[in-house]
């Protein structure tokens, strides 16, 4: 039968051999019912661990993702600093938004 | 994967990213309070205003600015739901780009407790919709 969404290759090293051997007595027998049945169950309580583990950040944009199709940050914003210069009180970077905008 | 709610995130609006381009007034005070908001989140339309702006500003120095920003934020696609969202009739009457923001931040509020904006309008829209608009100076 063919697949509804995209395959993923997975390559059977002895690193993945060992890895599906040692779990495959800890899994529901449902999770086991092939190799790739136990990959993907594998891959998805890992998901999971992962998720556990990291910070609240990472959950928080984690969730935004699931919930809304976000794009994770891949950067942080404060790491840009503060722009050169002093303060110029006519608002050069406001005034360039509002052409930006239309206005 | 089944998360539930964990700790809030801060909208950006452009109106207050921009201010990281090129020194203003306030961008010393918004730098502090962005601190204090590890996951800050904008609309994805927030990329083009974003450029837009850096380009009319002018210099390689700046765009490379507007171009890194953008990375550090978490951007929610303007989805059909907001769109709908924006539509939606508004008080006090907003622009059409201004709506998109505040339409996003309504989308993802359970999960922002706060919203960046120094627009005017668009800060009072927020304040009606209790999205906790901030505009450090």
């Amino acid at each position: 039968m063919a697949a509804r969404h995209p395959r993923l290759g997975v390559e059977r090293d002895p690193e993945m051999e060992r890895a599906l051997t040692l779990t495959e007595p800890l899994l529901d027998p449902k999770e086991t019912r092939s190799a790739a049945a136990q990959v993907r169950a594998l891959t998805l309580r890992g998901a999971q661990a992962v998720l556990a583990g990291a910070g609240e950040s990472a959950r928080l944009q984690a969730r935004l993702v699931e919930l809304h199709g976000a794009v994770p940050a891949t950067g942080d914003l404060l790491a840009i600093g503060p722009p050169p210069g002093e303060p110029d009180p006519s608002a050069p970077a406001t005034e360039a938004l509002q052409w930006a905008r239309g206005q | 994967m089944g998360a539930g709610p964990v700790g809030p995130a801060a909208y950006i609006d452009a109106s207050a990213l921009v201010k990281l381009f090129k020194a203003e007034v306030e961008t010393a005070a918004l730098l502090a309070e962005l601190a204090q908001w590890p996951v800050r989140v904008a609309s994805a339309l927030i990329t083009v205003e974003a450029i837009c702006t850096a380009r009319r500003l002018g210099g390689k120095a700046v765009l490379e600015r507007a171009q890194a920003a953008t990375k550090g934020l978490t951007l929610i696609p303007v989805s059909a739901e907001i769109v709908r969202l924006a539509g939606d009739p508004h008080t006090p009457p907003l622009r059409a780009m201004d709506a998109i923001h505040l339409a996003t931040a309504l989308t993802v509020r359970n999960d922002v407790a706060a919203m960046f904006v120094y627009d005017g309008e668009l800060h009072a829209a927020a304040k009606a919709h209790k999205l906790n608009p901030l505009a450090p100076a």
